[in-house]
């Protein structure tokens, strides 16, 4: 795989990301508005936002078309309490660390800066949605 | 190599102040285990990037505060600085396979600082 491969994979996996939290955002709104929850997901909503523009921007800037969202994204199960959407964040946490670890490994220099802090950013985000800290977050599990 | 071999001799630091608090405050058993558990990891598998390095002592030396609270933030400056020391020797690793390594157990010393945060 490329380096630019690897960056699309982090793009669909941040779109899926943006759109999970939109999902998780909009139950969290009508469950628990104004909680430490809410607050978390909108702050983890704009990070994976701010991630997939500057990855959209950079991947263009490469010369090549960056990936498009899909119209809508399967979740894995149904979100319709508090422990759900705890459980859904850190499932989207957990895919998008094991996507941008593989991009570490495939990038240099600015890329691969992005790819470690990305990296980094989801574990952290992990913890923060219950989580135990992992020895090898974005490569076991 | 070099690079890693550094990076091995914080991650014994680590360890090596993790149990001599592990053994000082029995009462930060419950967080401290995991955190021996996830430091011997670290180590195991940095050594496992260098197949022709012997195994030695831990060198770490730093004294194990009396207070738990003292210790706790000990814990979490250490953690602090192996993430920040693990994410640089990243960027600058020859190899993407090890860079990967570096950048995993870089993220893991900060979901230890987030972990140890949340607790205090």
């Amino acid at each position: 795989m490329t380096a630019l491969a690897a960056l699309q994979d982090c793009l669909a996996a941040e779109h899926a990301s943006v759109y999970g939290y939109g999902v998780l955002g909009g139950v969290l709104a009508g469950l628990a508005r104004g909680s430490g929850d809410q607050v978390r997901a909108d702050a983890a909503y704009v990070a994976h936002r701010a991630r997939r523009d500057t990855l959209t921007t950079l991947i263009a800037h490469l010369g090549t078309r960056p990936v498009a969202a899909e119209p809508a994204y399967a979740t894995p199960f149904q979100v319709v309490s508090l422990a759900d959407c705890r459980r859904l964040a850190r499932l989207v946490e957990h895919r998008c660390a094991a996507v941008f670890a593989f991009a570490v490994s495939q990038t240099v220099e600015e890329a691969r800066v992005l790819s470690a802090d990305a990296l980094t950013d989801c574990a952290v985000r992990e913890v923060g949605w219950g989580a135990d800290p992992e020895p090898l977050p974005g490569l076991e599990g | 190599m070099g690079l890693v071999v550094r990076a091995i001799a914080d991650e014994e630091e680590l360890l090596a102040f993790c149990q001599r608090a592990r053994t000082r405050h029995r009462a930060l058993a419950t967080q401290l285990d995991p955190l021996v558990g996830r430091q011997r990891r670290h180590v195991k598998v940095l050594r496992g990037a260098l197949s022709d390095l012997h195994p030695r002592p831990a060198t770490g030396s730093a004294g194990v505060p009396a207070s738990i609270v003292a210790t706790l933030t000990s814990l979490r400056r250490l953690s602090e600085r192996n993430a920040d020391k693990r994410r640089h020797e990243c960027l600058a690793a020859s190899s993407g396979r090890l860079a990967r390594l570096l950048a995993s157990v870089s993220a893991s010393h900060a979901m230890t600082v987030e972990s140890l945060a949340s607790r205090q």
